[in-house]
Formats: C-alpha cells, sequence, structure tokens
C-alpha cells in the first residue's frame, strides 16, 4: 500500500473528467473512486445521463464527471461529441482516460486523440489481471514515457490499484501549475501539414483564444465537420483551404487514423510482451450463445429468464406492498372521522402513494436484471443475434427487450430503452412502447372475451396483443421516414469479452436508478391521483349542493359529467358515458377500467348483462381502444424523462388519442353491417 | 492474391484490408479498420447478418450492407 500523498492546496472546483471506451470498467472506477457520493443529471439536450460524483480526502475534495463510453471524439456520433465539447469548452483540469490493459491496440485510438487536444491526461490501465492471463507482460513505465502521461495499473472490480490512482490524481491536483501534456508525432509529412495549417490558423484571434491550433490543423486534415463549419466564418478561411485542397488531391481523411493506428503498432512493440494465445472462455461461451442453431433458441431462454425474473420476484412484492397498504387502509378506515376524510386518506393519499410504490419491485428488479445482462457482456450478443429481424423492421436489434419488457409493464419498457446507444432508435424505442399491451390491459381483455367470446377467448387476446405489436412496427416505420429521418449510424458494435458482474456495481446501479424514479417519476403520479380523487368524489347533487359523493351517486362527479360530455364525440363507436369513464379512469392505472365499470354498473350481474348487450363489433372496438389509447399515469412521466423532451411527450400522447379513436370507430362501425 | 469485399469473406478466412469506401469510412477507421490492418472473419450471426470480425486484437460485429464498404486482399 502507497502512504496518502500530503494534501493541502487542492484548488477549489478542482473537476476530473473519466473518458474511455466502452467496456473498460469506467463505470466501477466512478463508484471506487466516488462511493455513493455521486448524483445523475443528464447532459443538456440529450437523454444521455451525466454522472457526477466527488472523490473525497480529508479537508479536499474534487468533482468527478464521468463523460459517456466512446471510441472516438467526431462530431457527428452524440456521445463522441458530449465528451469532445465538454473537455473543450468546460476545460477539465484532468482527464482520467480509462484503458484496458487486454486490449490495448484499439483504446489507444482514444488515447492518442486525448493527447492530441493538449490537455493533461492520467491513464489508468484497467483489466491487468486479464492481460496478465493471457500471457500479456506490459512495460508500464516504458508507455508512460512514450504517451509523456502518467499511467496507473488497476483491477477495480477488486479494488487493486484505486489508492495508487487516487494518490496520482491527487499528486496531479496538487501542482500549482498546470502543465500541459504534449501529443505524439506522426510522420514529417503529416507534421509539416500541421504546422502549415496551424501556423495560418494563428491569424485568427479568436479561433487562437478557443482552440489549441494544432488539434484544430489535425480535425482539418481529417474533414471534421464541426471544425469545418466553425472555420467558414474566419478570416483564414481561403488561406487554409487552399492548403487543404493541394493535401487532398493526393491523400484523404483516412489518413489521420492510419497514422494513429501505426504509432499505436509501434508502441505495442515496444511495450507489451505477448503470450501465447489461449482460447478464452468467452470464445467457448460465443461458440454456444452464438452458435447457428442454438444462438436464437439460447436468447429466448435467457429473454425469457429475464423476464420471469422481473415479474415473477415482483409479484410476491408487490402483494405484499397491496396487502400492507390495505393493512394500513384499514386502520384509517377505523379512525373516526368524516366520510369524505376517510376517502380522502385512503383512496387519494394511500392511493396515490401505493400507485407509486406499487411499481417500485418491478423497476428495481429490471434495473438489476438488465444491469446483469449487460455488464456480463450478453446485451451485446442479444442485439447481434436479433439485428437482422429487427432491422427489416426499421428497429435496432436492441429493440427487441424493451419491447418485451412492455408487455410486463411499459414502466420498465421505457426504461430498458436505455440499452440502446442510438439516441433516435432509443426515441422510437421509447414512443413504440405503449402498444405493447401490459399486464394491467389484461384484466380488462378477460372480461369482455369471457363473456361475449367465450369459446374464442384466447384467440381473440391474443389477436390483441398481435395488433398492438403491429400498430408499433408500423408507427416505428412512419417515424423513422419522417422525424427521425436522417443518415443511418453504421451498427458498430464491440463484441467485448465476457466478464462476471460484480454484486456491489449492480446493486449500486439498480439502487440510483430506482431513487431516480421515485424521485422524478413519484410526486407527479402521487399529484395526480390526488387530483383525480377531487374529480371523482366531490360534485353537485340536486337538492344537496356541492357534497362529497356517495357510491351510488358517482354519476354527478365533474368527471361524470365529462364523460357525458364527450358522450357525443364517442357516437360513432356507440360508447355511452359509464364506458367513457371507464376509459378515463383507466389512465390512473388501465385494471382500474374494470373496477369503475363495475360502480357504474352496481348491483348483482349488472355489468355483465351490460357487456353482454354490446355489439361485439362495439365490444372489440373497445379493447382495441383500451389497448392503444393513453398509457397509463405513471408511463408518461418516465417517458418525458428517457425522451427529455415535451413535444415527444405532446406527440405521444395525440398518437394515443387519435389513432385509438380512428381504428375503435371503424371496427365499431361494422355493427351495421 | 485478390481483392473480394469483407462481406464475401468465407468464415475463418482472414485478409488484409486494402481500401475503405463510403460515408462511413472514418467511423470504420476509428475502430481500427484501416488500409493494412489483417482482418479475420469470426462468424456470422445465426439469422446470417451482421458478421463478427477480429481486428486490431478485438471482435467487432457490424452489418452486411456496411461491409459492403471494405474491399480486402486474400490469398488465392
Amino acid at each position: 500500500m502507497s502512504k496518502q500523498v500530503q494534501v493541502s492546496t487542492v484548488k477549489k472546483g478542482f473537476t476530473i473528467a473519466l473518458i474511455g471506451n466502452p467496456n473498460v470498467g469506467k463505470t466501477v472506477i466512478f463508484n471506487n473512486l466516488t462511493g455513493s457520493r455521486q448524483h445523475v443529471a443528464n447532459w443538456p439536450g440529450v437523454t444521455i445521463e451525466k454522472k457526477i460524483g466527488t472523490l473525497k480526502r480529508g479537508q479536499n475534495s474534487i468533482a468527478v464527471i464521468d463523460l459517456p463510453g466512446i471510441y472516438s471524439l467526431t462530431p457527428n456520433a452524440i456521445d463522441d461529441l458530449i465528451a469532445r465539447n465538454f473537455i473543450i469548452n468546460e476545460k477539465p483540469d484532468l482527464v482520467v482516460d480509462i484503458l484496458d490493459a487486454s486490449n490495448l491496440e484499439r483504446n489507444l485510438y482514444l488515447a492518442l486523440l486525448l493527447k492530441e487536444l493538449g490537455i493533461n491526461v492520467l491513464f489508468v490501465l484497467n483489466f491487468m489481471d486479464v492481460a496478465e492471463k493471457r500471457g500479456m507482460r506490459i512495460d508500464i513505465r516504458k508507455l508512460s514515457g512514450l504517451l509523456n502521461s502518467p499511467v496507473v495499473p488497476t483491477v477495480a472490480i477488486k479494488n487493486e490499484g484505486i489508492n495508487e490512482l487516487k494518490d496520482a490524481i491527487f499528486k496531479l491536483a496538487n501542482k500549482a501549475e498546470e502543465s500541459k501534456s504534449k501529443r505524439l508525432k506522426y510522420s514529417s509529412y503529416i507534421e509539416n501539414m500541421i504546422d502549415k495549417i496551424s501556423s495560418v490558423l494563428s491569424g485568427d484571434k479568436k479561433l487562437k483564444d478557443k482552440y489549441e491550433l494544432e488539434w484544430f490543423a489535425i480535425k482539418m486534415l481529417e474533414k471534421d465537420e464541426a471544425c469545418i463549419t466553425e472555420l467558414k466564418n474566419s478570416p483564414v478561411h481561403e488561406a487554409v483551404k487552399s492548403i487543404l485542397d493541394e493535401h487532398f488531391r493526393k491523400h484523404d481523411e483516412l489518413m489521420l487514423a492510419e497514422a494513429r493506428y501505426e504509432l499505436i503498432e509501434n508502441i505495442i512493440k515496444q511495450v507489451v510482451r505477448k503470450g501465447e494465445k489461449v482460447i478464452s472462455l468467452s470464445d467457448l461461451l460465443d461458440k454456444a450463445f452464438l452458435n447457428k442453431y442454438l444462438g436464437i433458441p439460447i436468447f429466448f431462454v435467457i429473454i425469457w429468464a429475464m423476464f420471469q425474473f422481473t415479474f415473477a420476484v415482483a409479484d410476491p412484492l408487490m402483494t405484499l406492498i397491496d396487502v400492507g397498504l390495505g393493512a394500513l387502509s384499514g386502520w384509517v378506515s377505523s379512525i373516526p372521522m368524516a366520510e369524505w376524510a376517510t376517502s380522502f386518506w385512503v383512496d387519494a393519499i394511500i392511493g396515490g402513494f401505493g400507485s407509486v410504490v406499487i411499481f417500485l419491485p418491478n423497476i428495481f428488479l429490471l434495473y438489476f436484471a438488465l444491469s446483469l445482462l449487460e455488464d456480463s457482456g450478453y446485451l451485446a450478443r442479444a442485439a447481434f443475434v436479433m439485428d437482422r429481424a429487427m432491422y427489416k423492421l426499421g428497429l435496432h436489434g436492441r429493440t427487441f427487450i424493451p419491447m418485451l419488457i412492455g408487455f410486463g409493464c411499459n414502466i420498465p419498457g421505457v426504461l430498458a430503452c436505455r440499452a440502446i446507444e442510438k439516441e433516435n432508435d432509443r426515441k422510437i424505442a421509447i414512443l413504440i412502447n405503449p402498444y405493447m399491451s401490459c399486464g394491467a390491459r389484461l384484466p380488462v381483455y378477460v372480461l369482455f372475451v369471457s363473456i361475449i367470446w367465450p369459446s374464442a377467448a384466447t384467440g381473440i387476446i391474443f389477436l390483441l396483443y398481435v395488433l398492438g405489436i403491429a400498430f408499433a412496427i408500423l408507427l416505428a416505420l412512419i417515424l423513422k421516414k419522417t422525424i427521425f429521418r436522417g443518415k443511418p449510424a453504421p451498427f458498430l458494435l464491440e463484441m467485448s469479452d465476457y466478464r462476471p458482474p460484480t454484486m456491489k456495481n449492480t446493486f449500486l446501479h439498480m439502487w440510483n436508478k430506482g431513487k431516480d424514479f421515485l424521485k422524478k417519476a413519484g410526486m407527479f403520479i402521487f399529484t395526480f391521483v390526488v387530483l383525480f380523487w377531487f374529480l371523482s368524489r366531490f360534485g353537485f347533487v340536486p337538492g344537496e349542493g356541492l357534497t362529497f359523493l356517495a357510491e351510488d351517486q358517482l354519476e354527478y362527479s365533474p368527471l361524470a359529467l365529462f364523460g357525458k360530455l364527450l358522450e357525443p364525440v364517442f357516437v360513432p363507436q356507440g360508447y355511452s358515458w359509464q364506458w367513457i369513464v371507464a376509459l378515463i379512469s383507466g389512465f390512473i392505472a388501465k385494471e382500474i377500467v374494470v373496477g369503475t365499470l363495475g360502480t357504474l354498473y352496481p348491483g348483482e350481474g349488472a355489468l355483465d348483462a351490460a357487456v353482454g348487450n354490446l355489439h361485439p363489433a362495439v365490444a372489440f372496438s373497445f379493447l382495441v381502444f383500451t389497448l392503444l389509447y393513453l398509457p397509463c399515469v405513471a408511463t408518461l412521466p418516465v417517458m418525458k424523462r428517457e425522451l427529455n423532451s415535451w413535444k415527444l411527450l405532446l406527440l405521444s400522447v395525440t398518437i394515443s388519442m387519435l389513432v385509438p379513436y380512428g381504428v375503435s370507430m371503424i371496427i365499431s362501425l361494422f355493427r351495421f353491417l | 492474391m485478390t481483392n473480394i469485399k469483407l462481406k464475401d469473406m468465407k468464415v475463418g478466412q482472414s485478409a488484409i484490408v486494402v481500401k475503405i469506401s463510403g460515408e462511413h469510412s472514418r467511423r470504420f477507421a476509428e475502430m481500427g479498420i484501416v488500409k493494412g490492418t489483417s482482418v479475420k472473419l469470426i462468424r456470422m450471426a445465426p439469422l446470417g447478418d451482421p458478421l463478427e470480425i477480429r481486428v486490431k486484437n478485438y471482435n467487432l460485429s457490424l452489418r452486411k450492407s456496411d461491409a459492403e464498404h471494405i474491399t480486402v486482399k486474400v490469398e488465392d
């Protein structure tokens, strides 16, 4: 163990940014450095999460920003751009780049890009144990010398090297003067070009203040879109252009990437002694998991297990919550107070609270399962296996999992879309998820089907599920052709080695996400349920005035009046106000549709008779309406949060009102045939 | 030695990258698919697409429609 570095002079607001390729253990290192002192926000304008933590030692604290996992710093990939803009605009005092020691070649590419920025970089060589197991010997000192930056070896999941990493960070933080690190040199031709271009660029004072000019020159040689746009208004634009025109007559924009990999090959030769090739466990697992015949069945078994885990384990917990809340309600009801007050406490307050907590088991377990799948490396395989089928439908390979989860509950379904990296693909996946028929819709189907089509029950219910999927796919295709048009990004997916996930990180992940749901969506849902209670339990009763409504007076509530008001709108569908009110109340939770109908058709067998009297076309249209209309109130804030856009949420809400209205109208018109 | 498209390689076959074209060429280059690098086709997905290749000492999967733009040189 190293002794702690004396710290007394860390400047206030000292900030470090963690960066690295995906799958290098960056999250684990972030957790190691910050412990539980972290919170999650979104990067401005996008749904990619920004994790901020604090590294503490004694009186000193350092802010730690977790940048997205990226391979490069190009301006046309959103994750890359976030990291690049953060480094250039926010100027963190130190960038900590985490490299996978067992996969140095590609990892060093980002390292070289960071060096080009002329910033202070500290390199972490993680997964040293994996590299050693493969017989690789890495000369750390030499690597540090070649990169001209400190290098710290770690095995983050075993907490090895973390104290040394903290020491190294504080040591750099203590340096009064920041010393800019030198980038690595490429071929004499390229260096000559960089010199030429940057000396011309230095004629633009604004550019000179904002950027490291050599970096900007390199970007010009790569035809970097953002830098080209930036240069358009510069006085030196023409001069740079003529140099570049000359250059691009003989060379292309890939020259720099080639030069970097050439340099990397050189570094590897000097610092890595390779061991003999061993067949890794990962290769063996892939032989089964990605097998031509077994790959798809295994995928379904794993996803089924995940589905079972999320919903089957949640089930008793939800029952427990239900029973607990029931007991609490019972206890409150036994306290003597006015009828409205009892109802307020039981239906509004406890009910509202219940609407939030009832989802917690599902959400926590889903995040647990997803975290396991992702950290173990299987999620990438799942996308590999499913990509072709989903691609044909205009969807990303990873959309399959959220869609499937949506059949249980749309909230975890929407949340699971996080696993889709491309923002547009993710937004499409979120927008189509509500049409996956969630478990709460099933009781409504069952009520109708058992009365009207007892012999074809399963078939009709299956048809409804298929209808939901068909509409989701149609919507995805339309979205892709309209608002999410644009260049399709290439599908480039790293198949990193399988790794055993650590419980500590899985739990931390689950805890942070669950807490986030409670904070962000909880209040909204609760408020809505309370508001809904007021609107359904108070009203003007003839002869009594404004009063709390008894069970048999519910038709006087504003909600019922609203339902009656809407009756003319639903003439084509042939829904009476009771059915409309039931649909409105289904917004709280779809299964409430059945309960509401029960209260609106009081008396033994009244509801069954009412359903039985419906024309089959009207009944089926009502079920299709239930399937396609607005997801429940708890889903909306989650969608808003994940879409990070009120506009898209509004679009979704509009679709979820117009489409079911239109489709149910067409179906119910068959009653006249 | 013959030049073929990466998507036409046989499973288990190795080759040297000779040319990358198309609008995503820079993205490929950044991921290590650069001129002169050796690539090996590890497998195809169960449904025939995407492909998994080994390049720069790691495994990468890409769609055939993207691999269309990569030309490689194979031993006859």
